[in-house]
C-alpha cells in the first residue's frame, strides 16, 4: 500500500469521512469534530503507521491534512 | 527551576480509597462505540470510580478512610501526630479549611498544625514538599499528607475531553522524622499564564456564583457546558506537560546526580496515556519502570501518584526498599517533580467507600 493511501486511511478511520473529502481544506478550522482528542488519535495512528515519533511541536502543528503530510515528510515519509 | 532537598523525613505508609461506584466509558451516550474505542486506545481510560455529587462522598471522606486505616496499620497513636496537610481543589466548604474538619474527625490533638493547600494535579509532589519541609527540623515528628479530589462532577457531561477522563480518589501518606531517611529532592515549576487552560470560571471571588453560572452555553469548540464546569484546553495542557515535564525530571536527575539505574520506578501523573508515553520515551525509562492504572481509575488529579503506588506497587512497597522519580503536572499551570525512596512501608490494599 502506498504512503498516500495509508495517510488517507488514518483520516478516514479517525473522522469517518470519505477519502474525497480530504481533497479540500480538511483542517481543525473546517472540521467541527477536530478536537484535541481527535488530534491525538491522528498522531497516534500516524506514528504507528509510519513508525515515527513526533515532537510536541509537530503534534501541536498537526492541525490539518496538509500540515500533517508536511510534518511526516520531514520525518522521511515520502508521498 | 526551584530545587530543594529535604533531609531527615521518611515515608512510613501510603493508603488510598476510591468511590465504589464504577462508571464505564463504554457506556458514554454521546459518542459512537467506534469513537469510544478510539478514545480508550489514545487517552487510556476504560472506567473510572466516581462519587455521586450529592455530598454523600467528599474528598475528605476518601482521605479520612485512607488515614484511619493507615494510622491503625502503622500502630501510631493519634496523639503522636502533630501535622495534617490536606491538598485538594474539592474542599468540603468554602470555609473552614477541610484540614480542621479532618483533625477533629481523626481524633488528632488540638496541638496539631492543620491547613489546606488548593492544588490539583501537582498536589502530591507539592504536598510532600510542604509536609516534609515542616518536619525536617524534628520539632514535628509525625505528620499526615492527605491528597485527593472528587473532581468528576466538574466535568460537563457532553465534554468528552473531561467527562471521560476525570475520576475521584483520596490518599493518605504518613511521614516521620528520621535521621536515617534518604533525602527527598524536588523541582517546582509554575506558569500562571496558562491559568485558562484548566479552569472552573465561576463560583470563586473573581466571578461569583450567579443564576447565569447555571446556564448552559455552547463554547467556541462546540461543547455544551456551564460556567461551573471545568473547561480544559487539552492541547495547551499537552504542550505545557510535554515540554516541561521531561525538562523538570531530567534537570532533577542532573542537579542531584540521579541515574536511570538507581531509579526503580518513574511515577507520572495519570493525565492521559498518550501524553505519559511521550514523556516516558523522552526520558528513556522502560515500560516496566513506568506503571499505569489510568485504564481503571482515570485521572484523579493530585491523587494519581499515591494511588498508582497503592494499586500497582503494593507488594513491593511492603517488602523492599525502592527509589522513585515522580512528576505531577496540570492545573495552574503547575508542575512538581520529586526523587524519593521508601523502605518496606505500610501499604494497605486499595479501599472503597
Amino acid at each position: 500500500m502506498d504512503n498516500l493511501k495509508k495517510y488517507n486511511d488514518i483520516f478516514v478511520e479517525v473522522f469517518g469521512v470519505a477519502p474525497a473529502s480530504l481533497l479540500g481544506d480538511f483542517s481543525k478550522d473546517s472540521v467541527d469534530a477536530w478536537d484535541s482528542v481527535h488530534q491525538l488519535n491522528l498522531v497516534t495512528l500516524a506514528e504507528e503507521t509510519f513508525d515515527v515519533m513526533l515532537d510536541p511541536e509537530d503534534i501541536l502543528g498537526f492541525i490539518s491534512y496538509n500540515a500533517g503530510k508536511e510534518i511526516l515528510r520531514r520525518q522521511g515519509v515520502e508521498f | 527551576m526551584a530545587y530543594i532537598q529535604i533531609n531527615n523525613v521518611a515515608i512510613r505508609g501510603i493508603a488510598g480509597c476510591v468511590p465504589e461506584r464504577v462508571v464505564s466509558n463504554e457506556d458514554y451516550p454521546y459518542l459512537t462505540p467506534e469513537e469510544i474505542g478510539k478514545y480508550i486506545a489514545t487517552i487510556g481510560v476504560r472506567e473510572r470510580h466516581c462519587a455521586i455529587p450529592d455530598g454523600s462522598i467528599c474528598t475528605s471522606d476518601l482521605c479520612y478512610k485512607s488515614a484511619e486505616k493507615l494510622i491503625e496499620d502503622l500502630g501510631w497513636k493519634n496523639d503522636d501526630i502533630q501535622l495534617l496537610v490536606f491538598v485538594s481543589h474539592t474542599a468540603d466548604y468554602k470555609l473552614p479549611s477541610t484540614a480542621c474538619i479532618l483533625q477533629e474527625r481523626l481524633g488528632l490533638p488540638t496541638s496539631t498544625m492543620a491547613f489546606d493547600s488548593p492544588l490539583g494535579c501537582s498536589g502530591f509532589v507539592y504536598g510532600l514538599g510542604m509536609t516534609a519541609s515542616i518536619m525536617q527540623t524534628g520539632y514535628i515528628t509525625r505528620g499526615l499528607l492527605l491528597v485527593g479530589n472528587t473532581q468528576s462532577f466538574y466535568a460537563a457531561p457532553k465534554d468528552q475531553g473531561t467527562a471521560l477522563l476525570f475520576a475521584d480518589a483520596g490518599c493518605a501518606i504518613a511521614l516521620e522524622f528520621s535521621r536515617e531517611a534518604d533525602p527527598m529532592q524536588f523541582d517546582f515549576f509554575t506558569n500562571g499564564a496558562g491559568k485558562d487552560a484548566l479552569i472552573v470560571p465561576d463560583g470563586g471571588c473573581r466571578n461569583p456564583f450567579t443564576e447565569g453560572s447555571l446556564l448552559e452555553y455552547t463554547d467556541e469548540d462546540g461543547t455544551v457546558r456551564t460556567r461551573l464546569h471545568e473547561k480544559m484546553d487539552g492541547l495547551e495542557v499537552f504542550q505545557f506537560a510535554s515540554r516541561n515535564v521531561p525538562r523538570s525530571v531530567a534537570g532533577l536527575m542532573d542537579k542531584f546526580g540521579i541515574d536511570h539505574e538507581g531509579v526503580d520506578y518513574l511515577l507520572l501523573h495519570q493525565a492521559n496515556k498518550f501524553l505519559c508515553e511521550k514523556i516516558r520515551k523522552r526520558l528513556r525509562f522502560s515500560e516496566d519502570q513506568t506503571p499505569y492504572n489510568i485504564d481503571r481509575f482515570g485521572n484523579t488529579s493530585g491523587a494519581t501518584i499515591p494511588l498508582l503506588m497503592v494499586t500497582e506497587l503494593g507488594d513491593r512497597l511492603r517488602e523492599e526498599k525502592l527509589s522513585f522519580l515522580a512528576s505531577g503536572f496540570g492545573v495552574g499551570l503547575s508542575l512538581g517533580s520529586v526523587h524519593f525512596s521508601t523502605d518496606s512501608i505500610v501499604c494497605p490494599p486499595l479501599m472503597y467507600l
